[in-house]
């Protein structure tokens, strides 16, 4: 098992993240990326993975 | 990677996050959302967000001046995804060969950065392995380790 090591990842400039209701912006029934996430079902359908992927 | 960041509301029930970038072309919104594809993998999304149409066109190059800023803040929030979704796999594809190529650039830049603390896979014909720095790939598949 690796390590974890503190890597300048966490020195990043922290974000401020506040939390909302975004469902309000998009129209009754609109799914964002509807269409990218259609095309990403399919490239894991057809994927192939090292063994063991899937169990680590 | 120690770049200014935009503000970034989210809303923590759909996995939206917006953010307003400020440049040259003015104020453009930018979502990013995370869409559940399988049982432990959400798919990447990232663009901007039309104020008439209120739909998001993934797409557009909006050459708004600030683009280290929007990317600094994109990582941002893919991290804290990842960190707040133990075992999750996000999916990152572009929706063009030139943003796959960005995607790309940003893994090379900072893969040692994050190799330590990240799974991280590139899918070439559907084939998904470890990711090799400066090989050229279609998709990425990248989680957290604890």
């Amino acid at each position: 098992m690796k390590t974890l090591q503190k890597s300048s990842i966490d020195k990043l400039p922290k974000t401020v993240f506040i939390e909302s209701d975004l469902s309000l912006l998009f129209p009754e029934g609109y799914e964002p990326f509807a269409e990218k996430n259609a095309r990403a079902k399919e490239t894991l359908k057809k994927a192939k993975f090292p063994e063991g992927f899937w169990s680590k | 990677m120690n770049q200014p960041t935009y503000s970034v509301r989210f809303d923590a029930d759909n996995d939206y996050y917006i953010f307003e970038s400020i440049g040259k072309n003015g104020s453009i919104f930018k979502v990013v959302a995370f869409s559940k594809i399988q049982h432990n993998v959400y798919n990447f999304g990232f663009g901007d967000y039309d104020l008439e149409t209120k739909a998001i066109d993934d797409e557009n190059v909006s050459d708004n001046g600030d683009m280290i800023k929007v990317l600094a803040t994109v990582i941002d929030i893919a991290l804290k995804f990842l960190s707040e979704n133990p075992m999750i796999f996000i999916l990152i594809e572009g929706s063009s060969k030139t943003r796959t190529q960005l995607y790309q650039r940003i893994l090379n830049t900072y893969y040692d950065d994050l190799i330590d603390s990240y799974e991280i896979y590139g899918s070439n014909d559907g084939n998904f392995e470890e990711f090799q720095k400066n090989t050229d790939y279609e998709s990425f598949l990248i989680r957290k380790l604890f």
